[in-house]
């Protein structure tokens, strides 16, 4: 290393230093902060798809299942059990003893209630379309209840432990307050309660003593929002915070050598992904061209010398963590003669070709780099790639709104059932798609989410990852690897379904 | 001699600085054998210093002196686009706001102050975001941005030149307008027009790298210094070159170009202030 970066470290430790009684007083009186690149964009459950907004809302918030954080199968959680009673009917027994934040009781009219506040088209959740399916919660008795379902759906399960998707909320205070009032004041039967949100600032949080689990081991957890990933770093660094996401992989060296802290690092079940648009005119509509367009990506390449070995590689649509994921799928080659060949068989001239890709920068580790990398492996065949960099809420609107170029750089997770992925963005009819249209594939998806037997549904979505695969709708990349910046003195340990959750935050000893 | 060099010292160095940045960025192609988009990964982020990459690489593996250099050519090709655009659009509205005083040069002026109360680079940057990215479009918002400063300033200019005998006189003689304005009134203003293009060369050159900075303006992987600076900053902790090299060249040129442009002002018109 030269001189000016072990200047640049010095000061760096420098300053952390001074800035180190402060994470001191922090240890001492269990207060973690933790940094987030955006604030959360409601404070009610429920209602907005969007990880960094339920990260923070699950500390007060409790899952009615969650998975388990070592085989990622759903685990209890609010609810202890589940069984099918008959094709269109899922039941869940409930835990007693669980106590709102206001003292109002968990059970089966909260389950009733939340399901009402998710169906009430006047709350406009996001939640509403992913729900669609079921018809009716009954209450069989006080810790008993039934979902049922228009048509059978076994995936419900998977939806429902998936990620923040069923939240229970306080039936009452949501009945005589209404959702504004939980809006201003969440009341969850989470490990922290709310104390303060300051906006654009901080969100604070305070130990629950009487949480069902037992107490958590912090006394309270503060969110803080840094949108630059190399101010958090430096944050860090300085002792200014205790938590941070995506810690590049070339300053991971850094930060383990600061002595301020470690990098924690976990495979994600969120997979990164090339689309090849399909959906608007262009040369990526022929199979042959995506084909060759994949074969000129070198993903190994692409994994050891940008992101460093973090990622694990992918051949079809779904990662090994995913409960559907079939072994077996063989990766397209990088093989240029092969893209050679496929171009000359669709009549393509490559170096003729001129294609735009659409990237956001900041959201997935080294997204933008990727993409430039990608553009960069694509001039070797002479595809000539118009790098366009987006920011995060307009590349959503253009993948929405199908204004995206030829291709795209995105990130979905967390990705631990077929249905998820596979129904989501395969098909023309769904909002984040790039790739559909496909008779044979629409109605094989139709038919798998309705499979009730587990061997049968298993085969149905391995079938389709096959067909998927064949069909080239991506270049498939990776899982990435989270790295989170840990300081010394938490214990804590990242999950692959992205589960952010201080309750498991300990001090280090 | 001496007397010289302290009289036009300032403006001696700027024009040094100035012609070697302006040869470089002529001349890069030539100056350096690398391609400024050609990747190797393998070679990502070496230090200055590292045998064929003089200043050291980015992190996609490409040489840094060849982007340093080709953003040279960018940012000069920006900034002349711009000044000539805006002489041209800026000036005539200048000179016939000056010299038809009624309802067209009230209706020039009040545009120009409308735009002037403005910050210059946040209009900039509303237009480009209209308009769309990329090297054209960039060029296009600060232009439309630009153009007031010339009217503004030929303006005032043409209020006096036009009061003055010569013009009188050759009014007198039976001269046409347009042979008026061009033959007579324009020779008289031009030297304003070139000091107020040499300061605003420097603004566009520095107002374009905030643009790109910020994500806006011209896109990867063209090499501009703004864009090379702010994909920087994901790198400050492991790799310095990558900031100080683009930041020193515009930092660099930019200050050739005011020293010149000051001088300028100073041999041709003391009186003139912008």
């Amino acid at each position: 290393m030269t001189r000016f970066t072990t200047l640049l470290t010095a000061l760096a430790v420098l300053f952390g230093l001074a800035a180190s009684a402060p994470a001191q007083d922090r240890a001492r009186a269990k207060e973690v902060v933790v940094a987030f690149a955006a604030e959360p964009r409601t404070l009610l459950p429920n209602t907005i798809v969007d990880w960094t907004t339920n990260s923070q809302i699950e500390h007060i918030y409790d899952r009615l299942v969650d998975r388990d954080p070592k085989t990622y199968k759903p685990m209890p959680m609010l609810a202890t059990g589940w069984k099918i009673v008959n094709d269109t009917t899922w039941e869940f027994a409930l835990r007693q003893g669980v106590k709102f934040h206001n003292g109002e009781p968990f059970n089966a009219q909260s389950v009733k209630a939340t399901m009402d506040y998710i169906k009430d088209p006047a709350n406009k959740t996001h939640y509403l379309p992913r729900w669609s399916q079921v018809k009716e919660i009954q209450i069989v008795n006080d810790y008993t209840v039934r979902f049922i379902t228009e048509k059978p759906w076994p995936g419900l399960l998977d939806r429902i432990s998936e990620s923040t998707d069923f939240l229970p909320m306080p039936p009452k205070a949501l009945k005589d307050q209404g959702p504004q009032a939980l809006l201003a004041k969440p009341v969850g039967t989470g490990p922290f309660k709310f104390v303060q949100w300051v906006r654009d600032e901080r969100l604070v949080l305070e130990r629950n003593p009487d949480y069902w689990q037992g107490a958590p081991e912090l006394n309270r957890v503060t969110f803080r929002y840094i949108p630059e990933f190399s101010a958090r770093l430096s944050a860090l660094l300085a002792g200014e915070i205790d938590i941070m996401k995506d810690v590049p992989p070339h300053a991971v060296e850094m930060v383990d050598r600061s002595g301020k802290g470690k990098v924690r690092a976990t495979v994600s079940s969120r997979i990164n992904y090339l689309a090849l648009v399909n959906l608007k005119p262009g040369p990526l509509q022929d199979v042959r061209v995506r084909k060759a367009i994949g074969h000129s990506v070198n993903v190994d390449e692409l994994i050891q010398q940008v992101l460093k070995g973090r990622a694990s590689k992918m051949c079809g649509p779904l990662s090994p963590l995913n409960v559907d994921y079939t072994p077996g799928i063989e990766c397209l080659k990088h093989d240029l003669s092969r893209a050679q060949a496929l171009f000359k068989e669709a009549g393509v001239d490559p170096t003729k070709l001129q294609l735009t890709l659409d990237t956001p920068s900041g959201r997935y580790p080294l997204d933008k780099d990727i993409s430039l990398a990608i553009a960069a492996q694509l001039q070797r065949v002479g595809i000539k790639t118009n790098v366009v960099v987006n920011e995060w809420g307009t590349h959503l609107d253009k993948i929405k709104n199908r204004t995206t170029g030829d291709m795209f750089y995105l990130g979905w997770g967390p990705a631990l059932s077929a249905q998820n992925t596979i129904e989501q963005l395969f098909q023309a009819s769904q909002t984040y798609s790039s790739y559909g249209g496909n008779k044979v594939i629409d109605a094989k998806i139709a038919q798998a989410v309705t499979i009730v037997d587990p061997k049968k549904r298993l085969e149905a979505w391995a079938d389709l990852q096959r067909v998927v695969q064949d069909e080239a709708p991506w270049v498939f990349l990776w899982q990435q690897h989270d790295l989170y910046g840990v300081a010394s003195w938490v214990e804590w340990n990242p999950r692959a379904d992205e589960k952010v959750w201080m309750y498991e935050a300990k001090l280090a000893r | 001699m001496r007397r010289f060099i302290g009289r036009h010292g300032r403006g001696v160095l700027g024009l040094i600085i100035a012609a070697l940045v302006l040869v470089a960025a002529v001349a890069a192609p030539l100056l350096v054998a690398q391609d400024p988009l050609q990747s190797d990964f393998a070679v990502g982020l070496k230090p200055p210093g590292t045998p064929g990459h003089p200043l050291g690489t980015d992190q996609l593996g490409r040489d840094l002196l060849a982007r340093v250099l080709y953003g040279a050519r960018v940012a000069h090709f920006i900034g002349l686009c711009c000044v000539l655009l805006t002489a041209v659009v800026g000036g005539l509205a200048g000179l016939l706001a000056g010299y038809y005083e009624g309802w067209l040069g009230a209706v020039v002026m009040r545009v120009a102050d409308v735009q002037l109360s403005f910050p210059f680079i946040l209009l900039a940057l509303t237009i480009n975001a209209i308009v769309g990215l990329g090297l054209r479009n960039i060029i296009v918002s600060l232009s439309v941005a630009g153009w007031v400063v010339y009217a503004r300033v030929v303006r005032g200019e043409v209020l006096s030149v036009k009061e003055r005998e010569f013009v009188h006189a050759a009014r007198a003689l039976g001269l046409g307008r347009a042979r008026l304005l061009l033959r007579h009134i324009l020779p008289n203003v031009a030297p304003s027009i070139v000091i107020v293009g040499s300061l605003q060369f420097a603004q566009f050159i520095v107002a374009e790298a905030a643009i790109s900075f910020l994500g806006f303006g011209v896109q990867p992987p063209t090499p501009a210094w703004g864009s090379m600076l702010s994909e920087s900053r994901d790198y400050l902790y492991v790799a310095w070159w990558l900031a100080a090299f683009p930041g020193a060249a515009l930092a660099v040129t930019a200050l050739g170009i005011n020293l010149v442009g000051d001088w300028l002002r100073d041999v041709l018109d003391p009186k003139f202030r912008v």
